[in-house]
């Protein structure tokens, strides 16, 4: 269970504070997968930082089965909006980089790393440098380096934004394999209404800055879900009622 | 970053010779004309001479030798110094504020301010060379290394701390090797400046050494012979600098820069 409770956070600019997150409160159930949409600039980047232990809320508590967070560790992995690969480590290393600072196995890590590879569709590139791929790829060693990782908690700051449509749906279906084979909890930050709505169990709209909760959305659609959803009248439906309290 | 396209190997010789002659051009007709004395400035044909004599019948070769080494121990020893106080400067709020203004303070006195005192010290042996080397090397290398870890990159080390790694490995498998090249660009400067440091420490109080052979030419009115030794230099500054250059590409072929 991933409790965030009354979360609030300022930051400081030219001497001005101002309120970006303002008193948000948000239990994530065990195996839930939650998505956040919220307009651009409203603190979800922010928010994800805070859960994954890397900034210290203005106040309010993030509890990890009952325990506060006050440091980042290998429990809350996140997929990070912008490109964080190292660049010093071509793709095999980069998604082995977490195994191997816990020393696993050797053989473990290579059967990890070689899964996630093919998952991914990477495996010709193992060899490459990050600078040698494109948005698209690097994004997606990212997602593997984390889900290698195997995290309690899996945040996601928007991790398909960079991809072309075609590459976004191939990775959405993914994760919803991955979801629904190993019931992970996810928190996926997404501005894209149908990816929130396809992926998700609850889909949390913020409203712009001061960041508060404006709405919850359950997601009816059963599971195993497929892409054939996306084109169902329902989905159709639904996903503009998100819509159009996102847009308003 | 640089402004126009790629060019080819051979354009790049084309311009750099292109430079080169056009020195070397002013240089001969200014002398061959007569028109400044060769005692001021020899010809560069006369120079070459020297050069050759020097290699020949004088102890070049033996010059080059003790100062290549005295630059070889006073930059290990810099090196060893500078790696962990710079890593300790870039990544301690503590310790910057501990140690920086002393190496601040240290920084501004020239290393030739020194040489007194190294020589009261430890008379005028290799250990005194060695000693004003790392006195002129030591702190710029360590504010160089510092300012390279300082601006290393955040989200990387983030991105390790929420993949479990913990201080020591965020250091060693994030932020060292972040950083390497940044170090080895800036152990590229201070060779340039350790060559000056070596030159200094050899016009006072040498037996061997190009500085020593300056001075010595000085004494005699050599010209010529100054001129051959100020080549030498250059050409083995050239040379280190080249040899980081390329082992640079080597070491770090996932840099941008390893492309340029
Ligand atoms: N270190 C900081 N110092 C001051 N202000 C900051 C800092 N980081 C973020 N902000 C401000 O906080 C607000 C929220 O930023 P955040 O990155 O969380 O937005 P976001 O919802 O992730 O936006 P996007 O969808 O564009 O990624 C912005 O107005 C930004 O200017
Ligand atoms: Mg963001």
């Amino acid at each position: 269970m991933l409790e965030i409770s009354n979360i609030s956070k300022l930051y400081k600019h030219n001497d001005q504070w101002s309120e970006v997150i303002k008193d948000v409160t948000l239990p994530i159930a065990d195996r839930e997968f939650i998505a956040i949409v919220g307009p651009s600039g409203c603190g979800k980047t922010t928010l994800l930082k805070i859960l994954a232990g890397l900034l210290e809320p203005s106040s309010g508590k993030i509890l990890l089965d009952g325990k506060e967070i006050t440091a980042p560790g290998k429990d809350l992995g996140l997929v990070f909006q912008g490109f964080t690969l190292f660049p010093w480590l071509n793709v095999w290393e980069n998604i082995a980089f977490g195994l191997n600072i816990r020393n696993l196995k050797q053989e473990e890590v290579v059967k990890t790393v070689n899964h996630y590879l093919t998952v991914t569709g990477l495996k010709d590139f193992a060899e490459y440098f990050p600078k040698d791929l494109s948005g698209g790829m690097q994004q997606r060693v990212a997602i593997a380096r984390t889900l290698a990782n195997n995290p309690k908690i899996l945040l996601m700051d928007e991790p398909f934004g960079a991809l072309d449509s075609q590459t976004r749906s191939q990775m959405q279906e993914f994760l919803t394999r991955l979801w629904e084979a190993e019931h992970k909890t996810v928190v996926f930050v997404t501005h894209d209404v149908n990816e929130a709505v396809f992926l998700a169990d609850k889909v949390y709209v913020f409203s712009p800055q001061p960041t508060e909760i404006k709405k919850v959305f359950n997601v009816p659609f059963p599971r195993p879900r497929t892409h054939a959803l996306k084109r169902t009248k329902e989905f159709f439906d639904f996903s503009n009622q998100v819509a159009h309290e996102f847009e308003q | 970053m640089k402004l126009e396209r790629k060019i080819s190997r051979n354009k790049y010789i084309l311009f750099g010779s292109a430079g080169l002659l056009v020195f070397l051009s002013v240089w001969s007709l200014l002398t061959y004309t007569g028109l400044v004395p060769a005692f001021f400035l020899p010809p560069p044909s006369k120079v070459l001479s020297a050069i050759a004599d020097l290699l020949i019948k004088g102890n070049l070769l033996g010059d080059i030798f003790a100062s290549s080494s005295r630059i070889f121990f006073g930059f290990l020893l810099s090196l060893v110094v500078a790696l962990p106080i710079g890593i300790a400067l870039g990544i301690s709020r503590k310790f910057e504020a501990f140690i920086e203004p002393i190496i601040a303070f240290i920084r501004y006195i020239p290393p030739s301010a020194f040489i007194p005192l190294a020589i009261i010290w430890f008379g005028i042996g290799e250990l005194e060379k060695v000693t004003i080397l790392f006195m002129g090397i030591a702190p710029y290398l360590t504010l160089l290394i510092a300012d390279v870890v300082i601006n290393s990159r955040r989200d990387l080390v983030e991105a390790a701390l929420t993949l479990g790694a913990d201080h020591q490995s965020v250091i060693l498998k994030v932020i060292l090797p972040n950083c390497f090249p940044g170090i080895w660009d800036s152990l590229r400067i201070m060779m340039g400046a350790a060559w000056t440091f070596v030159i200094i420490a050899e016009i006072v109080g040498a037996s061997a050494g190009l500085g020593h052979l300056m001075i010595e030419s000085q004494r005699f009115l050599r010209t010529d012979n100054i001129f051959g030794g100020i080549v030498v230099i250059g050409f083995l500054g050239l040379t280190t600098d080249y040899f980081f250059k390329v082992t640079y590409k080597s070491l770090f072929k996932w840099t941008e820069k390893s492309n340029a």
